[in-house]
């Protein structure tokens, strides 16, 4: 009896903490948005203008994957870890992006924790503030920094300068604009599809 | 009988042997990994770019991989040609287009490339054991092996379900994706992440049969450690991707 007691405690201990099912999904969760960022974001990133709409083009499609990764590891540290392994993934390109992707992160981390975990509302605010972040992380650098050599690898300094032209003006808003909406617009067609295939399955 | 049955399979396990770069250290392919491609990635020069890929294509070769090498020589001599591919006539911004996609691809590709190359031949079991003694946080660990060990599996995916969709006449082309957009998404994103949760909890199980889970020191079966061989080998691969920097 007693050892049932113990048993319950224990459980009851460990049912907010991360564990190895989390973990692995966290993994899988982060190939899909490396996976989804190289096919769509790779040939936006050839051109300047795809560069400034690049995260709201891909929030449509990662606010599946996103919102799927909410409802399966609905513990806490979820979304902080998640955008730190983001930011391991950008540090090599434009390191003050990481930086701004996982402070982020650690937003959406207060967020998750403060608020219910098992609302929309929560999931599709922390999507926004992570991708937001991304995004601001990515051209606000290129906007008060005057020196951008100092921040950029050498090969994109051409390309970053060329982006700095056009996002020093009403572009930059328009882009921050069209990511906020393709995040909640994302969101709403996560949680769709997510109605649709994966919880008539019985997956979530 | 049982019993001599199951210590020869035990004596088989601790003893397997593979090639020398099955074998090398999980900790210094993952420096291989971190430091060729992110010096590939800001290589300043055509040159020293090349000259990265060379030592990429000879991991992959002395790795037995054959395969991949020549198609990593294929991918990279594409790309390069469409780097100094300069069309007459076309306008400046296709021009700077077409000088942006040919690097940039093969500086972006080089992180898939060495993660494929290390994913390729390498012990899962060795990796976790390598970064426990290095004591990284078990989330942190279970979380890079994953990726590692699902990231050729996830480009099969593709394939599959890109085959599957053609069949079907859903492809992925320009034309259904202009057409049909959402549909064409929809088919092909969806059935990726059914097999990323399907494959997560075939692992979460084959992990917690490991004893992954357990708050207890885990015991390797084969022993991890590093060889001066293997370290000298680093060192020379790191000091001609380093030195391949100030080549004019």
């Amino acid at each position: 009896m007693s050892e049932t007691g113990l048993t319950s405690k224990k459980k009851v201990k460990n049912k907010g903490k991360l564990t190895v099912r989390d973990y692995i999904t966290l993994g899988m969760m982060m190939i899909l948005v490396y996976v989804i960022y190289t096919i769509i974001g790779l040939p936006l990133a050839t051109t300047i203008i795809g560069n400034i709409f690049l995260h709201a083009v891909c929030s449509l499609l990662w606010g599946t994957v996103f919102m799927l990764m909410y409802v399966r590891v609905n513990k806490k540290w979820g979304p902080l870890i998640f955008g730190i392994l983001i930011g391991i993934m950008q540090i090599f390109n434009l390191w003050i992006t990481a930086v701004a992707i996982v402070i982020g992160a650690i937003v959406a981390e207060i967020i998750w924790q403060r608020w219910n975990k098992e609302s929309f509302k929560t999931m599709t605010v922390c999507f926004s503030v992570q991708i937001t972040s991304w995004y601001l992380g990515m051209f606000i650098p290129l906007i008060i920094i005057a020196d951008i050599e100092s921040i950029a690898a050498e090969n994109y300094l051409e390309l970053f300068t060329k982006v700095k032209e056009l996002v020093v003006g009403p572009l930059f808003f328009v882009g921050l604009f069209s990511v906020i909406t393709c995040t909640v617009i994302g969101a709403f067609i996560g949680k769709r599809l997510l109605k649709k295939h994966f919880e008539k399955a019985g997956l979530i | 009988m049982t019993t001599n049955a199951i210590k020869r399979d035990t004596t088989k396990i601790v003893t397997e042997t593979g090639s020398f770069f099955e074998e090398f250290d999980p900790r210094l392919k993952l420096l291989l990994v971190v430091c060729v491609s992110t010096l590939t990635f800001i290589a300043p020069t055509s040159k020293a770019l090349l000259i990265n890929y060379s030592i990429i294509v000879l991991l992959y070769m002395l790795s037995g991989l054959y395969r991949s090498g020549v198609k990593v020589i294929i991918f990279v001599s594409v790309f390069y040609t469409i780097s100094l591919w300069e069309p007459s006539g076309a306008s400046e911004w296709i021009k700077f287009a077409l000088n942006l996609i040919g690097p940039l691809a093969i500086r972006i590709m080089s992180y898939f490339i060495m993660g494929t190359w290390m994913a390729g031949k390498m012990r899962i079991g060795d990796f976790v054991s390598s970064l426990e003694q290095m004591h990284i946080p078990k989330g942190i660990i279970i979380t890079v092996a994953v990726v590692f060990r699902y990231l050729p599996t996830a480009r099969d995916e593709l394939y599959y379900i890109s085959s599957t969709m053609k069949l079907r006449g859903i492809g992925i082309s320009f034309k259904n994706i202009i057409l049909h957009p959402i549909r064409t998404l929809e088919y092909s994103i969806i059935p990726l992440i059914l097999r990323c949760l399907t494959i997560a909890d075939e692992l979460s199980v084959s992990a917690m049969t490991r004893g992954l889970d357990l708050e207890t020191k885990r015991i390797p079966y084969r022993e991890v450690k590093i060889t001066i061989q293997e370290a000298v080998i680093t060192i020379v691969i790191l000091t001609i991707v380093v030195s391949s920097r100030f080549i004019t």
